[in-house]
Parts: C-alpha cells; structure tokens; sequence
C-alpha cells in the first residue's frame, strides 16, 4: 500500500473511491440517445461545428503561412480536406439518422476507428497521419461537447476525480452527485477546484505534486480533505480509518448543523448578515439549507462558460428569477460578467493575453460589449420586479468604470420603461471591491455606490503581488496580513461614513480566525461558500462584540502575518476549542504507521 | 467504366501530400472513382479512404473510373501515380 501524500487542504471532510484520472487534454464523449425529432436538429449541429472547426484551421492556415511559409500550413489543407471528405461527414450524419446518437458519439466512433488503423500502419509516415486524424477528431469535438475540453456529466458512478487541474469550464456542467472528492495537481486553497468543492460539499485536496502519475482510473484513492492527504490504493486498515474519520466529520457537521436557523449575533446583540457565494442555481437549495441570510454573491460566469452561444436576456431572467423566488424575502446580489473577453464568444478571437489577471475582464469586457452587458442589466431588472435583488459591479478599478457602468444602466432602464417592463426603480447598486487602488479610494466611490463588497481573493493578489495558484509563492497570500487588514478597514470606515454598508465575498469571510477582527471592525455582511457558514456563526455567538473590537484593534497593532495571527488564535480558539477547522493545520491525527515520513515528504 | 492497374511510382507512395493531390484531382471530375489495393476498396475523392488503402511505394493499386469524363480522369490519375509526382 502506498502511504499518504501532502498536498493542500482546500475542502474539508473525507472519502474513499474509484478515482477517475482526467488527464490534461482528455476529451471525455458523451453518449447520448435522440428522440426521433431531435435527429434533424442534431445534424444541423455538427454541420456548424464543422463550419467552425474548418474556420479555426483556416485562420491556423493564415497564420502559421506567415511564420512558416507554405510548406507548413499545407498539412492543415489535409485537415481541412478530412473534414470534407464524404467518408467522414455522410457517414457520421447517417449515423446519427440510423442509431439515433449524438454527433458526438458516431463521429468519435468513426474518427477513433480510422484513427486506430492507421495508427497501426507499418509503414512510420502513414502512422503518423494518424496523428492528424486525432487533431481533427479533437477539434470537432471540441466544438460539439458543451463542456468544451470534457463534460463530467456522463460519469456512471461516483467517483473522485483527479486531474492536474480542473478549469472553471470543466467543473461547469458537473454532475455533482457523481464526485465524491477532487484532487488536483495544480492550485492552492482559493483555486478553482477547491471552490468548487466547498460548494458542492465533497473534499478536496490540491497541488499533489504528480498525483496524475502515481493514479489510475479504477484505483481506490482516500482523499481527507481536511488536513491535505490522499492515500492510493489504501489497504483494509486504512479505508477503515478513514470510514471512521468520515463519521466523525459528518457528526460535526451535524451539531454545526443545529445552528442553521438561530441567527447570526453576538453575545451582546451586534447581529451580522451571513450570507452565501453560489456559483449556479442549484446551488441555492445547499445555501438555504446551511442557514444562509441570502445570496451574497452570485457568480453569473456560468452562464457563459462552455457555452456555444450567449445567454440570451430571457435565459438569464428565467434562471435569476428562479433564483430570487426560492430566496425571498432575503435578497441575492448577482455580480455581472466576470471572466476574460475570450469567454464572450462574439468577440473575434483576441491574441493570448501575457497577463489576462491584469487584462481584458470583467467590468471591461462589458462596458466595450454595451449590447451584451444590457442583456444582462435588462434581466436583472426584470428579476427585481419580482424579488428583493442587488446589482454588483466586479473589477471597478476607478470612479469612470462606475460612472460609465451606471450610464449604461441607466439607459437599460430606460429601455424597459419604453417597453413597458417593471423594475425596482432604487435597484441597490454596489461595487466588488478587489482592487488596491479602488480601497485607497474608497471615499470617494463610497460616494456613488449604494454598498460595497470586498473581494478578498483578488485583493489579496494584487495587493501583496502573489499568484494563488503559484506554489513557488503561494506561501505569501495570506489573508491575516497588516496590508490587507488595513485596506479591508479602509473600505469600512469610507463606506460607513457615506451610510453605506459594507460586505465581504472573498474567501477571507470564511477563515474563522479572521471572524472577531471582521465584526470588530464593523463588517456589516460575510458571505461565504454555504457549508463553511455554521462553523463562523458559531464564532459570532460565541463572542461578545465589545470582545471583537478589541481583537481587530489588537490585531491592527500587529506589524506581521505572525502577529496578527497570534492575536486571532488567541481570542478565538479560546471560544471554539477544537471545532477551528484551522484549513491546512490537520485536523486528523493518523497512527504513526501510517504517516509520512520526513524524508518521504521531501520526495513527494 | 474503365479499370486499369497501376504500380505506385511516388517514392513515398500515396501518403498524405499526394494523397491530397490524387483527391483533389479526382474531385475536378464529375465521375465516380474508386481505388483498389488487394481487397480494400475506397473512393477516390475521399482522403481518408486513400489513407486507408496505405499504399506505399511499388504496390499496385487498381484505379476505377465510371461516368461522363471518366476516360479523361483515367489518364490524369494514372500520369498523376506514375510520375514521380511531387516527392516531399
């Protein structure tokens, strides 16, 4: 039996199961049965992916001429001529016509088919033409999986799924009933993969150096997701271990549980708002059953992601209202489109960005695309005619972005007024506060917004100048920070003193040590992924507010992360005891047997 | 319809450029065209069934042409696989 390996604890709890290995590049097919009437459409659908996969090769063709003259672009006139060729695309559409299958599954039927044989041709230079198949077969399926490079939406049973990294794309479509935990090879405790898992509630465990090397699909992996280890192919004992371990942690839950429907106040009556980031619809009913006082942040990229076509104005209102109905009366905020501009689709391919975390995002990408951003402002405002609901700004990087956002708003409303559609005339309207430059001015657009919330993820990055996902620096983002405490009252004071107030969507809500300093320092709202909110409420009515206020001034006197920290652990594990799920500490002690060695973990 | 049995002279054999070039040409034709080697039979205006056939060097194929031009398509594609026809 292998023995356990380190990684990152990002999602706390424990399983054991069939790992399902994706590898980078691996595109999973769907198999799918049609309805006879679905059959035509269907065609007409790969007939387009075809279509665009013949454009990207020849803008491919275009560019590669110029770099590399004729003799190089001319192996993609054989792509081009595969997917032309009668063998290919007749036989896939009367495949699709007699077996009533997807595009999808025949033509990688086909494709996979020609593929193998040729791959098997004596003769080296033939072999490797199938190598151009496999591009082509690539390519368009690419183009007709929704879920872009693999839809884990077809997995029969659950299983936890390994991967060097997971992207927003992939985990989009995912079928949460089929994961029972995520490892990754990739990433830190705020990277995709472990949000992803904390909404979903399964464990996570990320940047396991090579998992993808020492893992198969089929072999038994335990992950414990609480204090970052996973063991391959466990033996008897240690699944037994384990099973207990996830007994333990499910009776924790259960007891943080019974705290779902008592509020959110401290001992001297301070009452703070908890409530929830949910990153798509489904995630609401995890969000209500974990107590949560609304939706303080919703994601709206899902929308966009994997998707061959924008949301329409009505697909959005649809979901939004959904959404709000099963909310009210408390109220969800939904933050507008918040990805790169090479997810919006109608916008021509952009060349690849050096920095795209400095880039083309965000309030950008939609103050430059009005026709799209008032799709979705217009289906927000129908929503609010209907249910408490606010409107939030990501990425304002000065009082122009806000101004400018707020004109087009402007003009969205007068759109629906002409078109006779109600809306709340005095839709709430705040903004993510993430940048530096947007805390050293918070007064000043404290001024204009109606609220604020602090996007500690982001803010954190460009403050202390640390990719998350680098694990070279990782060690430098840090939410207890003098910095970032200093900017996080900044925006406090400024909000307060325009009588505004002021929230916090970033990770940081969710750290329980950072709790008492937050409400000592006035933080009027956390939200958070749901299953982390019963473990901070129980911070909060644990402690009294006066006691919080002098934690955050204490730890604001602190000149170091180590500081500030040893002033957080001393006024809040006094209040909790054991149940600080102090993220990355490890919670598990395992039998010596069992753990790894120190040599060992210099290896791993 | 005319059928003709012709010895691949392309040193590298009807691999993927030539390939290319013999169904391009093909298709400048309205007739059908078929290819031939030991039992496998393809069309000739598909590139991946001329793939298929993998037929290298100094093996010999049959060429099938029937319809209205298939004379003339005849005497192009065997010039084209018996000439030395554009060698990488």
């Amino acid at each position: 039996m292998d023995r356990m390996i380190s990684g990152i604890a990002a999602s706390p709890g424990f399983a054991v199961g069939e790992a399902h290995l994706l590898h980078r590049g691996e595109i999973l097919v769907e198999e799918r049965k049609l309805e006879p009437d679905e059959v035509e459409a269907e065609v007409r659908r790969f007939e387009s992916a075809l279509e665009k996969a013949r454009e990207e090769i020849e803008a491919l063709q275009e560019k590669i001429t110029h770099t590399m003259g004729e003799e190089g672009a001319r192996i993609f006139g054989v792509h081009q001529m595969i997917l032309q060729d009668p063998m290919v695309v007749e036989a896939t559409k009367e495949g699709i016509r007699q077996s009533l299958r997807n595009a999808g599954a025949v033509f990688d039927e086909i494709m996979g088919g020609m593929r193998d044989t040729l791959s098997e041709a004596a003769d080296e230079y033939l072999a490797q033409r199938s190598l151009d198949i496999e591009d082509v077969r690539r390519r368009v399926l690419i183009r007709l999986a929704p879920g872009g490079r693999l839809l884990l939406r077809d997995l029969r049973r659950p299983v936890v799924v390994v991967a060097e990294e997971l992207t927003p794309s992939e985990t989009a479509h995912l079928d949460p009933e089929k994961v029972l935990a995520f490892v990754t090879e990739a990433g830190g405790r705020t990277s995709h993969a472990a949000i992803m898992a904390r909404s979903l509630g399964v464990p996570a465990v990320v940047g396991v150096s090579r998992i993808t090397e020492r893992v198969r699909t089929g072999s038994l992996i335990a992950v414990d997701g609480t204090s970052g280890q996973v063991a391959v192919n466990p033996d008897e004992y240690m699944i037994k271990f384990f099973e207990s371990q996830k007994a333990v942690f499910a009776e924790l839950e259960r007891e943080l549980l019974k705290l779902k429907n008592l509020p959110a106040v401290t001992l001297d009556g301070r009452e703070v708002e908890l409530s929830a980031n949910i990153e798509f619809p489904e995630g609401v009913e995890s969000a209500l059953s974990y107590g949560a006082r609304g939706i303080g942040l919703l994601r709206t990229e899902y929308l966009y992601l994997g998707c061959e076509e924008l949301p329409s104005e009505d697909k959005q209102y649809s979901d939004y209202l959904k959404m709000v109905e099963q909310v009210a009366p408390d109220s969800v905020i939904i933050r507008t489109f918040d990805l790169g501009g090479d997810k919006v689709g109608v916008v021509p391919a952009t060349p690849l960005e050096r920095n795209p975390f400095l880039g083309w995002r965000a309030i950008r990408v939609s103050l430059a695309h009005p026709k799209v951003f008032m799709n979705q402002l217009r289906a927000i405002l129908r929503t609010s005619a209907h249910g408490p609901v606010k409107l939030i700004f990501p990425m304002i990087s000065g009082l122009e972005e806000l101004m400018q956002a707020k004109e087009i708003l402007n003009q969205a409303k007068e759109s629906m007024s002409r078109d006779g559609m109600p809306f709340d005339e005095d839709l709430p309207v705040g903004i993510m506060m993430e940048i530096p430059a947007a805390c050293a001015m918070a007064d000043i657009l404290a001024a204009e917004a109606d609220f604020l919330s602090i996007g500690t993820n982001d803010l954190i990055q460009y403050s202390l100048a640390v990719d998350r996902g680098n694990a070279q620096v990782a060690y430098l983002y840090q939410e207890l920070h003098p910095a970032i405490l200093r900017q996080v009252k900044m925006v406090i004071d400024a909000g307060h003193r325009h009588g505004k107030w002021v929230g916090m969507c970033g990770e940081m809500s969710a750290n329980p040590l950072a709790t008492m300093i937050l409400i000592g320092m006035g933080l009027d709202e956390l939200s958070m992924s749901p299953e982390l909110l019963p473990e901070i409420k129980k911070v909060i009515r644990s402690c009294t507010h006066a006691e919080a206020k002098a934690c955050a001034d204490d730890a604001l006197n602190q000149n170091t992360v180590e500081g500030v920290t040893g002033v957080a652990r001393r006024y809040t594990e006094g209040k909790l005891g054991e149940l600080v799920t102090d993220v990355g500490e490890g919670a598990a002690v395992y039998p010596p047997i069992l753990q790894t060695t120190e040599e060992e973990k210099e290896d791993a | 319809m005319i059928r003709r049995t012709v010895t691949i002279k392309n040193t590298l054999g009807l691999h993927a450029r030539p390939a290319a070039l013999f169904v391009q040409t093909a298709a400048r034709f309205k007739c059908d065209v078929f290819v031939e080697r030991d039992d496998i039979r393809v069309s000739g205006k598909s590139i991946m069934g001329i793939m298929m056939l993998a037929a290298e060097h100094g093996s010999r194929i049959t060429i099938e042409t029937e319809g209205k031009d298939d004379q003339e398509c005849m005497d192009v594609l065997t010039a084209l696989v018996t000439s030395d026809f554009e060698a990488d």
